[in-house]
């Protein structure tokens, strides 16, 4: 019978251990706990009648004010700050940090003696100070210095700003006298249309393909920034009424020929937020790396990558940006050198979901050892509890200092939503396809784990809102049921400097109000403004008759829900 | 027991579902439903009062106001407890937090018939100043047969 004794004592062992491990000692180890999890938002006490309560993340309960800035000082007085408080903190930090460029790297004082270069000695010149029309991407060396120069301008004259381009103009803009364009290429296809700008810049640094009958107007960006020097220091000194907070900031244009505008105001407010979202202990420092994936192509990458950027420099970090073909679209089943290398020092990557989906395949092998499948299995296991461990991570040591992955979720049709149409107001029927290159909270987790990092979703909408509408908790790595995953995308709760409520519409009367599901609206302080004066009327109008007003921008077409745990939920 | 079955066998947790599209219950959640924005009789008003239900609505002038955020003001035992669930206007006109300015539920609504111009701008006053910090969220009406 000693065996017997023997098989019950192990057997309850094992059953009290068990107990002792699910209840107590899990618990101690999460990063979040379940009810943290479980209650990411607050919302109000009262809703209208087709409509859901308004939503708001945790960190900034109702009766709080949302986030909207720096929250800088003059003398007594806070102020929300502007790019001006931003760039000159960050040159005053400047010293090993720098940027790079396709791996060509570059120090502060390089870019910083670039752009005052350019804006004293052409942008700010009487006969050329007016709107600075960018065709060439923020994420390369030109697009970038360019943009800083134009956007130191726009706080020294109320002309200068940057003016991104999705494609070459076709008409004359009044409000754009200067055109930057990426290639002698892209000048040929002016057509003619050279003498409507003051200047045209052109990024290729060859005069090779030039053509022989360049207009009078042309220089490249060598000569513009040709007796530059390496400068440190930039000095912006705020007025005392803190006009200059809400002065435009950088005008953008989309492909479907809808132009916004973004003041200060925006940038800071979604600067301070992305800060905001950082758990104690987790925040940023000077030893953050943030690396930007994206194409050159993608105009609103150039909007939505500078508030992370400069959040990273302004706590005196350093900043990546790779748009070189063979890394986003490798032709071979290895990962490019570059992308190695660069990924290796990074501590944040910024990556929309299309580019990661490509690039994951050739970062970690599909066959792996036996050993790497039974780590990859604990680590997702454990991440499904809330624990967070690098005891997966592929490619031993390749990751180690990433530590948040933040990956962008784009709405498809966001020309619907920016287009303010009035007169077509006719809500669309929900239909699959919200987003592309969606990922089930399992893949994430294997993702977490084969990175040894934390992932956020983060949800985006092009051309209008500057940074995130919503983002996932920094430590959630909860795994959905099937039937969750299949049907929606988690976006997480909503940005601090946003609120949101969800409306019935009479075109998806299945959708249930009292289910708080329906369709999205919102308002905050990263919102642009439509810059023609019929889309801000047509704004204003179906703001009113959509969501009653009150400063509310319904997103006509975006279909999701609030679920229990205060996240916002799209359907897939 | 799960956790160790899911390390031996290759599982996940899986978390509970917070849509609700399936019927499932969630059940670390024991927040309210919200209200609904509407028409208040005073004796619905009343529930409203911090203590009965955890939600502070105050009446001014027929507007009904959301004052769930100033608990510390017109919660239980705060200085202005007795405006809780209640229609404050005179109370207000007057500033006088007593008991007799404020009328019961199953009293006539005050019409503030006989209030001071001096009265008036105060009470103008305050209104201005919920407008502004809370949300109005329904309309106070006397209810037939009990208010007329």
């Amino acid at each position: 019978m000693e065996w017997l004794s023997l098989l019950v004592t192990i057997a309850v062992t094992v059953i009290i251990s068990g107990w002792l491990v699910s209840n107590y000692i899990l618990d101690f180890k999460r990063d979040l706990s379940y009810v943290a999890l479980h209650e990411q938002s607050n919302m109000s006490t009262v809703r209208k009648e087709n409509e859901t309560a308004h939503y708001r993340n945790f960190l900034v309960p109702s009766g709080f004010p949302l986030t909207a800035g720096l929250g800088l000082s003059l003398g007594y007085r806070v102020r929300n700050g502007n790019f001006g408080d931003v760039w000159n903190a960050v040159m005053d930090l400047s010293n090993a940090n720098s940027i790079s460029f396709n791996s060509k790297s570059y120090s502060l004082s390089e870019i910083n003696g670039m752009a005052k270069h350019i804006l004293h000695s052409c942008f700010s010149k009487g006969d050329t100070a007016g709107g600075i029309g960018i065709n060439v991407s923020p994420l390369t060396l030109e697009g970038f210095v360019i943009s800083i120069a134009a956007m130191m301008g726009s706080l020294e004259t109320n002309r200068v700003i940057p003016h991104l381009l999705a494609s070459i103009p076709r008409h004359k803009m009044d409000t754009v006298d200067t055109l930057v364009l990426d290639s002698w290429h892209s000048y040929k296809m002016l057509n003619g249309s050279e003498h409507f700008w003051k200047l045209i810049i052109v990024c290729e640094n060859s005069n090779e393909k030039a053509p022989k009958d360049v207009s009078d107007n042309v220089i490249n960006f060598k000569q513009l920034i040709e007796g530059y020097h390496n400068d440190s220091d930039f000095k912006y000194t705020p007025p005392t009424d803190n006009s200059d907070d809400l002065k435009p900031f950088l005008n953008i244009t989309s492909q479907w020929n809808t132009s916004t505008a973004f003041s200060h105001m925006n940038l800071v407010s979604s600067m301070a937020a992305f800060i905001k979202n950082f758990p104690a202990d987790h925040s940023l420092t000077e030893n953050d790396i943030i690396t930007t994936l994206g194409y050159t192509s993608d105009v609103d990458m150039g909007l939505q990558m500078w508030c992370k950027t400069l959040a990273v420099l302004l706590h005196g970090g350093s900043a990546r940006f790779l748009t070189d073909s063979e890394t986003l679209s490798p032709s071979s089943s290895s990962p490019s050198k570059s992308l190695i290398d660069t990924l290796k020092s990074s501590t944040l990557l910024l990556i929309k979901s299309d580019i990661l989906n490509k690039i994951t395949k050739n970062i970690f092998p599909s066959q792996t050892t036996l050993f790497q499948s039974v780590k990859e299995s604990w680590a997702t296991t454990l991440l499904s509890e809330g624990i967070f461990t690098k005891m997966a991570q592929s490619n031993s040591n390749l990751f180690d200092s990433m530590r948040c992955i933040y990956l962008m979720e784009t709405l498809v049709e966001s020309d619907i939503i920016s287009s303010f149409h009035q007169a077509e107001v006719k809500i669309p029927k929900l239909r699959s396809g919200q987003l592309k290159d969606t990922f089930s909270t399992t893949r994430l987790n294997r993702l977490r784990a084969n990175f040894g990092s934390r992932l956020v979703v983060e949800l985006y909408c092009p051309y209008i809102v500057i940074g995130p509408l919503s983002q996932t908790n920094f430590f959630d790595y909860r795994v959905f049921p099937q039937s969750l995953d299949t049907n929606f995308v988690c976006t997480g709760a909503l940005s601090t400097s946003l609120e949101g409520k969800i409306i019935a519409t009479d075109s998806n009367p299945n959708l249930d109000i009292t289910k708080r599901q329906g369709m999205l609206c919102i308002r905050g302080f990263t919102i642009g403004k439509p810059i023609e004066k019929n889309r801000l009327e047509n704004a204003a109008t179906i703001s009113k008759e959509l969501a009653n007003g009150e400063g509310w921008m319904p997103l006509v077409g975006v279909f999701g829900l609030w679920g229990q745990d205060g996240c916002l939920y799209l359907y897939k | 027991m799960s956790f160790i079955r899911n390390m031996l066998f290759g599982g996940v947790r899986t978390s509970e579902d917070p849509t609700g599209i399936n019927g499932a219950a969630f059940a670390s959640n024991n927040v309210g439903e919200p209200i609904v924005e509407g028409r208040f009789y005073p004796r619905t008003l009343y529930t409203y009062n911090g203590h009965d239900d955890e939600k502070i609505f105050i009446a001014i002038k027929g507007n009904v106001y959301d004052c769930t955020t100033g608990r510390q003001f017109y919660g239980p035992s705060g200085p202005y407890a007795n405006f809780a669930g209640r229609d404050a206007s005179r109370g207000l006109a007057m500033n006088s937090f007593d008991i007799e300015v404020i009328r019961n539920w199953d009293q006539p609504i005050d019409d503030l018939s006989n209030l001071t111009a001096a009265d008036w701008d105060a009470l103008n006053e305050w209104e201005q100043h919920f407008q502004g910090k809370y949300p109005c969220i329904g309309t106070l009406e006397p209810e037939p047969g009990i208010n007329d």
